[in-house]
């Protein structure tokens, strides 16, 4: 266990070092930063100037370096827009975008963890069909498509939920309702394969041949084993909700991370963008690694390895 | 599948069932399959088929309603557009542009995807080590952020929609690829190819790649239906294919602010879109079953 | 009374091809204390109906009968909840493959406590995991209390058969249901499992329904036997009486095909032609005609008549004692003693070890499969290569194909060492037969293509010339014509194997290293293999290494033998000489297991 997490945190930190210099590379190569800084009305002289004071005339790797001890610091530059800086100006919009992947991958979990069950253990009848076709419309949805219909259906037509923007509770239940909808198949197809490949094993058929009910079989045998890969899809899916959400915050006006990134990447403020960006990557190798540890509680083959 | 094949030893098993057949008796891949084909006529016949032209513009007759409405007509089907085009002509011509870059992305990323996946499987060691760290940082990286801030940059277009989703729609076909080699190439017939002095081409041609060919067909069904949805986010939210291109997920955007005088405007561009994907999660699903039983994708 | 009385029992499977017929009409009693061992091949329906008596067959499966009366109860007569409560009650199972038949993630503890507390809801926890380390003792299981909080991956094979042993006690059932339960275990652990068996059979006075492909097993095991084919028992009897005297024609040519560990080399295996047949649809006559040696024009029609021997009753249309002769085969030395000719592969001193999947940081464990092996083969003999499973005999078997370069060692192929030779000198030299016949064959290739792959890659023959070639080869190996241009998916397990030979020696190689080539294989289609590649030796002028963890089949094969133990060779010899006085003490064990093993009693 200590080995294999050993192994995954090299391969979480490679992984980030990769993302923070791939993303530099992309802000220096794609545009000049010291027009950005100086504007475009900046004279010749008063770009070099800018180079000069700001060490963009040195070589690409020792403004990396630079850089990166500066974000080991907590120091991710300021947004050319408002001169904030970086950090604190996300930090205070991920409480949003943070609620909204976990309500989404509730919503989610709700929907598939039962119907993934019932759907394998009555393997072929309707009930089957029935949640394999859900999830086949479902996941062919695209998320915003299915956020402005239910604006149409709560909040024009009931009147029920607000439209948009981010008042309370209530604000969050469309946009939770639109993303959970599109993660649940994902989620209830893996489950679903789990469990009928599990409930196919051997061990089931011991399990019944020492005349076990059903439902012990279901829940203790069976779901312990096919839930392991879900939890980690589960984690990778977290990860990617928080990365995009643009789409959803930008239909209810949700002033989350996605929002800001979004905001960022129309003003060409790139270093907002470029510290969203590596921000998203790094909960997403940690979520990775909680996924793990979750699955190494839970399997006594990788505990003990 | 209440049904099992018949499994023994040594009796002679059922004769296999042609591919082809098998396809057919499987619902999914037929409804799939019919509604997929009905997109591609649509796109490749839109000159002939639309009714209208799908960029003459009309002041006078802006937002027609649909024909089942109560003030619809069947000059426009579909109703028009909040510049007067006809919203049918431009959903067919849409299909264009949406299976465009479904299949090119998709062929993009696969070839990425597939050449990596297959080197990993195949070398194993370091290639693969070096290899996983890549898939493993593409999955870190929220491709939609990266892909709007490359848009934003690189500009509009169809084809640089295409090369942004191509080259971030890769991970899957790396991920089935490499473990789908990996199992083949741990097969006895490989061993025995080897041992009968094939060289690595030979090999990965002959042994290999027949044996993978029904995964890359698979991954690529589902990831065109993911470039699709993709494509339309990035429409939605005004990057890559711009105005007055009839882009599905542009249509959306545009009809948005109508939402509440006519909401067919965001329906039933979204109705096709769906039944694009829906078309071909179905066709993946199809062959996942018929090539690849027994494979989790 | 029996404990268990099963009359007329008969099992339908819904396949896509129609309805299978697993289990025809089959009745059986057995008494308390006593042994009862179906046999048969694989497809004979004999594990299908350990599943049917406590209706646990898969989801397709459906089960008749007129009776199956368990401790006075008639199961077939009993409801879904009513069955759950015989279920690992009186009735336990045990299956063949202890590595799956426990659930990884949860404790032995767990699983063998759960199924009292759910037969007897009032039981204290305590009082359960007493019960568990006491039969775990009795199960010659060494510290139970420690085991109880193990996982299984945790314990080895034979451990594990253990805790599902004292598992399926715990609830103290009266019949015990082993469905080939020492089939996955290696050799010495197979005797000591089938000890154990005994014991506990003498001290709980348990029925034991026992199914097995192996007859040589249940001889002194089984206190009765019933031998099944095609669905059906077609002969049963006292198990000394069923093996020493059979009376069916199928029991008879069954026996015949088995090698035997007492036998010496140089004698032919009896064999059986064809295929067992596919059981769908309505069928009439007697099932084993197509095979049968003694068949008549009235076996098409008749259905088998019960008839009764010394110690035995068996199902035949005829009456087969007026045709005795006939059914053993020919025994008579088939093979000539072939000449053994100078030298012609050397392994000296070869070493491979494996690095456990290492990261960049945890250079933790090496496994050394391999440590300074050596072992020659001399032009035109057989070398038996014996070892229990994780004993490297495989790791070294790629080694001498080239297919792996050992970390320390040479080995020398008529004279060049393996290093200095290109791969395609190589193949020419040297080539493969593996177990699997499944996976050994590309599924998208035809027979043809397959066997004609290696002419092409080596460049030999003319090019117009190749698919003459490819037909002589198939025709020698005994594939029919008409599969020349089929898939392998429409080969049956004997025919790839024929195909797997083929591509092998289609190129002319010298030395053929067959690594487990039969144990795939039913015992009927094993002794076809085994003589045509007794044949094709003699023919061809072949060298063989033999690779088995079957003891009789070396015997049967080998010129000489060369035992392999934890990576390194401990004894190797003349055939005879190893097998009559082993010097090695594991030599020696692994004898005296495999003949307790048949002579347990």
């Amino acid at each position: 266990m200590l080995a294999l997490l050993g192994r995954k945190l090299v391969e979480a930190i490679l992984v980030g070092l990769i993302i923070s210099f791939v993303t530099f590379l992309l802000v220096t190569w794609t545009g000049d930063l010291a027009i950005a800084l100086g504007g475009l009305g900046a004279s010749r002289e008063e770009l070099q100037q800018l180079r000069t004071t700001h060490g963009l005339d040195r070589p690409i790797l020792v403004q990396y370096l630079d850089w990166a001890a500066k974000a080991l610091s907590g120091d991710l530059g300021r947004s050319f827009f408002s001169k904030e800086d970086v950090l604190p100006l996300i930090l205070s919009r991920l409480p949003v975008t943070a609620t909204l992947a976990v309500c989404s991958i509730g919503v989610g979990i709700a929907l598939a963890l039962p119907l993934g069950i019932l759907a394998a253990i009555r393997q072929g009848r309707w009930i089957d069909h029935t949640a394999q076709s859900v999830a086949a419309v479902s996941q062919a949805m695209p998320s915003f498509w299915s956020g402005l219909l239910l604006i149409l259906l709560f909040g024009v037509n009931l009147q029920v939920l607000p439209i948009s923007g981010y008042e309370n509770w209530a604000s969050f239940v469309m946009p939770s309702l639109a993303l959970g909808w599109f993660v649940f198949p994902i989620l209830l197809r893996l489950l679903r394969a789990g469990m009928v490949e599990t409930l196919n094993t051997d061990y089931i058929r011991t399990a019944r041949a020492k005349g076990l009910s059903p439902r012990r079989i279901i829940l203790k045998h069976a779901l312990r084993n096919a839930v392991l890969p879900v939890i980690s899809l589960a984690a990778v899916q977290f990860g990617q909700l928080l990365g995009g959400s643009v789409v959803i915050e930008a239909v209810f006006a949700l002033p989350g991370v996605g929002q800001l990134a979004w905001n960022s990447i129309q003003r060409a403020d790139f270093p907002v963008v470029q510290a969203i960006v590596l921000l998203v990557a790094v909960i997403f190798v940690t979520m990775n690694l909680l996924a793990d540890l979750i699955n190494g509680a839970l399997d006594p083959r990788i505990r003990r390895a | 599948m209440t049904e099992t094949q018949v499994t023994a030893t040594d009796s002679i098993g059922v004769r296999p069932v042609g591919l082809w057949r098998r396809a057919l008796r499987h619902p999914g891949f037929v409804v799939g399959g019919v509604l997929l084909l009905f997109f591609v006529l649509v796109a490749l016949g839109a000159d002939l088929l639309a009714p209208h032209d799908p960029y003459a513009q009309s002041l006078v007759r802006r937002l027609r309603p649909p024909v089942w409405s109560a003030n619809g007509s069947w000059t426009f089907i579909l109703g028009t557009d909040p510049f007067g085009r006809d919203y049918l002509s431009r959903l067919m011509h849409g299909a264009r542009i949406a299976l465009a870059v479904a299949f090119a992305s998709a062929l993009l990323a696969g070839a990425i995807g597939a050449t990596l996946g297959v080197l990993a499987g195949y070398f194993r060691g370091r290639v693969d080590q070096v290899i996983s760290l890549l898939i493993s940082t593409r999955l870190a990286l929220p491709a939609l952020l990266v892909a709007l801030a490359v848009l934003q940059v690189a500009g509009s277009g169809l084809w640089i929609v295409v090369l942004v989703l191509g080259s971030t729609l890769w991970d899957r076909f790396a991920v089935v690829m490499r473990t789908a080699v990996m199992q083949v190439s741990s097969l006895d017939y490989v061993m025995a190819a080897r041992a009968a002095g094939a060289s690595h081409g030979r090999i990965m041609t002959r042994e290999v790649a027949p044996n993978v060919l029904g995964h890359f067909l698979v991954v690529f069904s589902y990831e065109a239906g993911q470039a699709v949805l993709a494509a339309a986010a990035l429409s939605f939210l005004g990057l890559g294919i711009q105005a007055p291109q009839p882009s599905w997920g542009l249509m959306m955007a545009e009809g948005r602010s109508w939402l509440l005088v006519n909401p067919w405007l965001i329906a039933n561009a979204g109705v096709a879109l769906m039944l694009l994907v829906l078309a071909m999660n179905l066709v993946g699903d199809g062959l996942r079953d018929v090539l690849t039983p027994g494979e989790r994708f | 009374m029996p404990v268990l009385d099963v009359a007329d029992l008969r099992v339908d499977l819904r396949t896509t091809a129609g309805v299978l017929r697993a289990v025809r009409g089959i009745s059986f009693s057995i008494e308390r204390g006593e042994t009862f061992a179906l046999v048969g091949e694989s497809g004979s329906g004999k594990s299908m109906t350990a599943l049917a008596l406590l209706d646990l067959m898969p989801r397709n499966g459906r089960r008749q009968a007129e009776r199956i009366v368990l401790d006075s109860r008639d199961l077939i007569r009993l409801d879904e909840d009513e069955l759950r409560t015989v279920r690992g009650g009186t009735a336990a199972m045990i299956f063949q493959e202890p590595m799956t038949a426990l659930n990884p993630v949860l404790s032995i503890g767990d699983q063998m406590t759960e199924g009292l507390l759910e037969h007897r809801p009032g039981t204290a926890l305590g009082e359960a995991r007493r019960r568990a380390v006491d039969l775990l003792t009795r199960c010659g299981v060494a510290e139970p209390e420690r085991r109880l909080p193990q996982y299984p991956h945790e314990l080895s094979g034979g451990l594990r058969q253990r805790v599902m042993i004292a598992s399926a006690l715990m609830t103290g059932p009266k019949l015990l249901i082993a469905d080939e339960p020492t089939t996955a275990l290696d050799v010495t652990v197979q005797a000591q499992i089938l000890d154990l068996l005994r014991e506990l059979q003498r001290a709980f006075d348990l029925a034991i329904l026992f199914i097995t492909h192996d007859l040589s097993l249940v001889r002194r095991f089984a206190h009765r036997i019933g031998v099944m084919y095609a669905g059906e028992i077609v002969e049963s009897g006292v198990a000394e009486a069923v093996i020493t005297a059979p009376s069916h024609p199928y029991t008879r040519r069954l026996i015949a095909c088995a090698p035997d560990l007492a036998a010496k080399r140089g004698h032919r295996l009896g064999f059986l032609t064809g295929l067992p047949p596919r059981l769908l649809g309505v069928l009439d006559g007697c099932q084993f005609r197509f095979r049968c040696p003694v068949v008549q024009a009235a076996c098409a029609g008749a259905i088998p008549q019960q008839r009764t021997a010394t110690g035995v009753e068996y199902r035949c249309v005829q009456d087969p004692q007026g045709t005795a002769g006939q059914g053993v085969p020919e025994r008579a030395a088939a093979s000539s003693p072939h000449s053994v000719g100078e030298s012609l592969l050397q392994a000296r001193d070869v070493s491979v070890s494996y690095r456990l999947r290492g990261g960049l940081f945890d250079r933790s464990a090496t496994i050394q499969a391999v440590r300074g092996a050596s072992l020659t083969l001399a032009r035109g003999e057989v070398l038996g290569l014996v070892g229990e499973s994780g004993s490297g005999k495989s790791t070294l078997a790629r080694v001498i194909l080239g297919l792996e370069v050992p970390d320390e060692g040479s080995v020398t192929l008529a004279g060049t060492s393996m290093r200095a030779v290109d791969r395609r000198a190589r193949a020419r030299a040297v080539q493969p037969v593996f177990q699997d016949p499944y996976s050994s064959l590309n599924p998208r290739h035809t027979v043809g293509a397959i066997v004609r792959a290696p002419l092409d890659i080596l460049g030999l023959h003319q090019p117009k010339d190749r698919a003459r070639v490819v037909e002589q080869m198939l025709d020698r190996c005994g594939l029919p014509r008409h599969l020349f241009a089929s898939y392998p998916a429409q080969l049956s397990g004997g025919q790839r194997q024929r195909v797997a030979i083929a591509r092998a020696l289609v190129s002319g190689p010298s030395l053929v290293v067959c690594d487990e080539p039969t144990s795939a294989l039913d015992v009927s289609i094993q002794s076809q293999i085994l003589n045509l590649l007794q044949d094709l030796q003699r023919d061809l002028g072949l060298t063989y290494l033999f690779i088995s963890h079957n003891l009789a089949v070396v015997r049967h094969l080998a010129d000489r033998v060369a035992v392999m133990y934890r990576g390194e060779i401990v004894e190797s010899g003349d055939a005879d000489q190893v097998f009559e006085r082993p010097e090695h003490a594991y030599t020696q064990a692994l004898l005296a297991s495999a003949g307790r093993r048949e002579a347990s009693g």
